[in-house]
């Protein structure tokens, strides 16, 4: 009655995409002020892996896309 | 009584739902921006409802069925009348606003499908319901959907907390109004097209449809602008609720958290088949981010009113449309007296509602709309070294430092 498969499946997904996107916009933001040279274009790239995923987010929200 | 006329107010009602859903369901998406002020309440509520307008036009599929298939629909089963649609979202507005009142978070929807089946009881028996859909799809992901964006968002709160040090935690706001933004957006296309679902299905059964019709531009342009009316309008009572009261003082980090918890949710329980409610989600993950860092309190009583909302939701809506379409039987002026008993009660329901006024007043913000700059630490002697511009100003400072420092040592 209860496809717990897919619901195992949703966990486990939900948890991967909330725990990987809250880690790398930390880390953007812990490499966003520093001294070390490399920190800066390493916090920026992290937020374009943000931005990455946010267009990702809008790609599954918009029907229209699939 | 008039079939035209009686199609004209179950899209006026079905309109009036999808503007209660809308203000019911902004929270899910800005009480946590609003409560930590990363968007100011007026702004926070404006991009929502825009994104709640957007999200509306953009999604294409329509409902087949009007109860997602708790109602033996259709073909072998019953024939869900415009009376009995009536009756549904009778039940289904008043219960959203006696909820709103109350301030608690319950799912729209919840109450969209409780008012159909208390109608569709009076009219077709218990039969017409399908117990199997209604644990399946309702009770069980009523526990699953609160317990599961819980355990995520308490991790990613652990995750936020251990990764970020303290004086740059405010930049998290930044990042709240973008997982609020996708959440309000994932609103539009969902919700609106359950009402956009109920007009045209409405249309269909008084016959000015054909069947398998997609809905008409005006009942599109209708929802979205119905359901975006409602998300400007701002359930504050709501908001202050998943905001403020479950969890006393949500920091940036955790709201963000709690949203990035619940977008991902949403998105992955919609796109892998397992559907969770919405405001439920939103909940959970509120209440997991207060479990997350360290000093912070869920208030447990409002969890449980917030619970023992979600519990009646779908009998107190069907009570009340069974109690509309009792009355709806009554031929020639049934269906009247559901109408006016219904605006009266909505009217009530409003005016006592300004005896305790909850606005965006309500939401003290120090700095509103302001991104708080990280307080800079103490620059260390290290530091001096760097800075490419020599500025006058810096070079005094330099030996003060140090010699603090040496004092101190």
């Amino acid at each position: 009655m209860i496809d717990w498969p897919a619901f195992v499946t949703v966990v486990v997904a939900s948890l991967v995409a909330a725990c990987g996107v809250v880690t790398v916009f930390s880390l953007a933001l812990r490499l966003g002020d520093g001294e070390a040279a490399w920190r800066r274009p390493v916090s920026y790239a992290l937020y374009g892996v943000c931005v990455l995923i946010v267009a990702l987010g809008i790609y599954l929200i918009v029907p229209a896309f699939h | 009584m008039d079939l035209t006329l009686l199609v004209v107010l179950v899209i006026g009602l079905a309109l009036l739902f999808d503007f209660t859903n809308g203000f019911h369901d902004t929270a899910n998406a800005m009480a946590t921006p609003i409560a930590t002020g990363a968007l100011k309440p007026r702004v926070a509520v404006g991009i929502a409802a825009i994104l709640n307008l957007v999200g509306a036009f953009l999604s294409t599929e329509v409902a087949r069925t009007i109860s997602g298939g708790l109602i033996r629909e259709g073909d072998g089963g019953v024939q869900i009348t415009p009376v009995l649609i009536l009756a549904g979202l009778i039940g289904a507005i008043v219960w959203n606003l006696l909820t709103w009142l109350l301030g608690l978070p319950s799912s729209s929807s919840h109450a969209l499908f409780g008012g159909l089946i208390g109608a569709a009881i009076v009219g077709f028996g218990f039969g017409a319901i399908d117990g199997g859909v209604l644990v399946s799809k309702i009770l069980i992901p009523a526990v699953l959907a609160p317990v599961t964006a819980m355990g995520i968002s308490f991790l990613a709160t652990k995750v936020a907390y251990a990764l970020v040090r303290k004086g740059q935690r405010d930049g998290f706001k930044r990042g709240q109004i973008f997982t609020s933004s996708l959440v309000s957006l994932a609103h539009g296309t969902n919700d609106a097209q359950k009402t956009m679902g109920v007009i045209t299905l409405t249309l269909i059964a008084a016959g000015f449809l054909d069947t398998d019709a997609h809905p008409p531009f005006w009942v599109i342009a209708a929802c979205a602008l119905a359901i975006a009316a409602g998300t400007y309008a701002g359930g504050w009572r709501i908001i202050k609720t998943l905001g403020k009261d479950l969890t006393s003082d949500i920091e940036p980090a955790q709201g963000f958290a709690a949203e990035a918890s619940t977008t991902a949710t949403i998105l992955s329980s919609s796109y892998l088949g397992f559907a969770l409610s919405t405001t439920q989600v939103a909940s959970g993950s509120v209440i997991g981010t207060g479990l997350g860092r360290k000093g912070a309190k869920v208030k447990w009583g409002t969890a449980g009113k917030i619970a023992i909302g979600w519990l009646i939701t779908i009998p107190a809506a069907g009570t009340l449309a069974a109690l509309a379409a009792l009355l709806a039987k009554v031929e020639p002026w049934g269906v009247w007296v559901d109408v006016v008993v219904a605006l009266l009660v909505i009217g009530g329901i409003y005016l006592w509602s300004r005896r305790n006024r909850v606005s965006h007043r309500t939401f003290h913000q120090p700095q509103p709309g302001q991104f708080v700059k990280p307080k800079k630490k103490p620059k260390k002697a290290k530091k001096p070294k760097k800075p490419k511009k020599p500025k006058k100003s810096h070079k005094p400072q330099k030996p003060k430092h140090k010699n603090k420092n040496k004092k101190k040592g």
